[in-house]
């Protein structure tokens, strides 16, 4: 953490999270065309607040164009090409917001963010370890995955249409083994580092990060909360 | 076993079910359901795919509480739409650490007939279809159109949820075996365990 980050406003964690339920909740349950895009504008407002102003843009754009594809392709379009075109603009378009809310959570706190805002909700260690490991392991997950299905690929034993037909389970066995093997160091290595540290599920920590609420951090997590009843009360 | 969890096994047990609920989201969410059969598979497929992770997150932690915690992760994150099944999930959850209980702890055959409960959680989503249709219907138009939704109406008529339940032993059972097979082919073999 440098001080500039302190010198702005920077959402709390707990407002990110807020809005991640908020974004599971409503894409799970179906949303109206109207709820889709205030939920959508929340998640661009917090991608600004947390400087991802590129990533903002893109999603934008991308929701347009997959609005436009819905809009005016899926119409004339029929068979294979309709459905394929279907998935893409309009199902993947409705994940959209929890996959912006997703990165969110995933990307743009660290570890020692989520420790803080868990103990400042007066969370258990039982709880609050195993939940900041989670939202911390999914991006070094994603690269460990990476690495092994590249070198699979290298190999001509790739992911391939032929190859998940003929052989999926040594296929599975290609890709699971390997992918094991290096995150179950990661995590060894993962727990040496957070002793280092001194976490103990037992015992009080404090933290250089010093978490507070501010009005903003409430003004997003009422807003959450109010799309969230809107798209299940209505 | 007596030992209680360490902060170790905690960051194993969070690790574990991040690797364990990507894995099954990708499947459920992303490569499923372009074939409304398939998706109605996933606790078939999935239970197939995260034996493996499953038991060697059992041999990782070797202590009683820790299939339990990983099960409520796991309940947490499905229940997005609904209640039932973060409480199914802890049901199984109970039941599979009863499973492999104590001593019970060390056999990977006695793991694998965990999974094979355990796998259930992996159903958490179906609750859904089954306690409210007529809502989850609706929510597919919406997703993917009248179409898909009438051929998943056709498909799941109320005795469905037996199948559900046989598909996820049957998945279970296989990803067991596989992951049984896996472990001692590869992971005893360079001492990860």
């Amino acid at each position: 953490m440098n001080r500039q980050v302190h010198s702005r406003f920077h959402p709390d964690p707990r407002s990110k999270l807020a809005l991640f339920v908020a974004a599971c909740l409503c894409v799970f349950s179906g949303m109206t065309r109207m709820q889709e895009i205030v939920l959508l504008l929340l998640c661009i407002v917090v991608l600004l607040l947390s400087k991802k102003a590129g990533r903002a843009v893109a999603v934008v754009l991308l929701f347009l164009l997959m609005t436009l594809g819905d809009q005016l392709l899926v119409s004339r379009l029929s068979g294979a090409a309709q459905y394929a075109v279907l998935l893409i603009c309009h199902v993947l378009r409705f994940l959209l917001p929890l996959a912006v809310s997703f990165y969110l959570v995933t990307k743009t706190v660290t570890v020692g963010a989520y420790i803080s805002a868990f103990t400042a909700m007066r969370l258990p260690g039982v709880v609050v370890i195993p939940m900041a490991v989670m939202f911390r392991f999914v991006p070094t997950m994603t690269e460990e995955w990476q690495a092994v299905s590249q070198a699979l690929r290298l190999r001509g034993l790739g992911a391939t249409g032929i190859n998940s037909i003929l052989h999926p389970m040594r296929l599975l066995e290609y890709l699971l083994v390997p992918f094991l093997l290096r995150c179950s160091e990661v995590v060894d290595e993962m727990s040496a580092a957070v002793m280092a540290r001194g976490f103990d599920k037992d015992r009080p920590r404090t933290n250089y990060l010093e978490l507070k609420l501010g009005v903003l951090d409430w003004v997003l997590i009422l807003a959450s909360l109010a799309v969230t009843v809107w798209n299940l009360a209505f | 076993m007596k030992s209680k969890l360490t902060t170790k096994d905690l960051i194993a047990a969070g690790a574990f079910a991040a690797i364990y609920l990507v894995l099954l989201t990708v499947l459920a969410v992303m490569v499923l359901p372009i074939v409304p059969v398939l998706y109605l598979a996933t606790p078939l497929i999935a239970g197939i795919v995260l034996g493996t992770v499953y038991l060697l997150y059992c041999v990782k932690v070797p202590k009683t509480g820790a299939i339990f915690i990983l099960a409520l992760l796991v309940g947490a994150i499905t229940s997005m739409a609904s209640i039932y099944p973060l409480i199914a999930a802890a049901v199984w959850g109970v039941v599979a650490e009863g499973i492999a209980w104590g001593k019970r702890r060390r056999s990977p055959t006695a793991l694998a007939a965990s999974y094979c409960v355990f796998n259930l959680t992996s159903m958490g989503p179906f609750f859904s279809l089954l306690l409210a249709k007529d809502a989850f219907l609706s929510t597919c138009v919406t997703y993917y159109g009248q179409e898909y939704a009438d051929t998943i109406d056709r498909l799941t008529p109320d005795w469905i949820i037996a199948v559900f339940i046989v598909l996820a032993l049957l998945g279970g059972i296989l990803g067991g075996m596989f992951g049984k097979k896996l472990l001692k082919k590869h992971f005893a073999k360079v001492g990860a365990v």
